[in-house]
């Protein structure tokens, strides 16, 4: 007889007694967690148009009410905004830094589990 | 009676945002998704149904973007082999998972022929790598084909059959120092 195990034959046997899992209680808990995941979705969208309306409405009135942008002279402001840009050695550096400390930042927070 | 198809059902859902719709073809593929979750996790049914109900809630989050070209039951598993090996690769970080735990508990778990024996096979899949496993269960007990496979673990044809060669190699021996060993 050989000792080698006969690994398909065992996986023949699993297969015709695999168990038939009840579903009834998965199936409610899952429906449940899609209803409790659209109500959270309602009220995020309730809750950003609310605040999307309450900011206009304060914007409107602090236009009407404080009229700021007449102090400003508008052609300083854009005056002051760049017209050309030179990529130096060491700002292209300084750029390369941040943007892979953010990179490997945003990768160790991935990798690791946030609990409160 | 006939049977309401799949097609039919995610068609409802897509169109009509239909709960009872979903809940057919959860009732219709839980029970296959839960079982090979639970041969994959080592048979800790806690983790099996977490990755199978959030598999089934990320299904019906983005069921519109199922094109039915591949099977729901594929698309299915797609999803859960991604939670699942997500679960792994932050579990990895901690300081040991708990199915490493259940690993080294249950070395040299003697292989019995009584209905334990889904529990002790899964048991000894443990002995093998999170991806390893898949390919193999999808393999050997799903009977699917290897480009069923690639689909799932969107994985190179060469990867998922060195995978399961060298998987059924190892569990092979595993299974005969088992059957052979001292059931104490």
């Amino acid at each position: 007889m050989s000792d080698k195990f006969d690994i398909d034959r065992l996986f023949d046997q699993l297969r015709d007694s695999e168990p038939a899992l009840d579903d009834s209680f998965f199936v409610n808990t899952v429906v449940s967690k899609l209803q409790k995941n659209n109500d959270r979705v309602g009220f995020l969208t309730k809750e950003n148009l609310s605040i999307l309306v309450a900011g206009a409405i304060g914007c409107g009135v602090a236009v009407y009410y404080f009229p700021a942008a007449e102090l400003i002279e508008f052609t300083q402001f854009i005056a002051q905004i760049p017209t050309t840009f030179t990529l130096t050695p060491t700002y292209l550096i300084s750029i390369l830094g941040i943007s892979s400390t953010f990179a490997g930042l945003t990768y160790w927070v991935s990798e690791n589990e946030w609990s409160s | 009676m006939n049977e309401v198809s799949d097609q039919v059902l995610i068609q409802k859902v897509v169109t009509l945002n239909c709960h009872d719709s979903f809940a057919g073809l959860v009732k219709r593929h839980q029970s296959n998704l839960r079982y090979s979750l639970r041969q994959i996790t080592g048979w800790d049914q806690a983790l099996a149904d977490d990755i199978a109900q959030e598999t089934f809630i990320k299904a019906y989050q983005s069921i519109s973007s199922f094109k039915g070209t591949a099977k729901f039951s594929s698309w299915l598993y797609r999803i859960a082999y991604n939670i699942f090996v997500s679960h792994f690769r932050v579990a990895r970080n901690r300081e040991m998972t708990s199915s490493e735990a259940v690993l080294d508990h249950n070395r040299g778990v003697y292989l019995s022929e009584s209905s334990d024996l889904h529990r002790d096979l899964a048991k000894a899949l443990l002995n093998l790598p999170p991806k390893q496993r898949v390919a193999l269960h999808l393999h050997l007990h799903k009977q699917l084909t290897h480009d069923e496979i690639c689909n799932i673990m969107e994985m190179p044809l060469g990867s998922v059959k060195t995978l399961i060669t060298r998987g059924k190699k190892i569990l092979q021996d595993d299974l005969s120092s088992w059957k052979h060993g001292d059931p104490t």
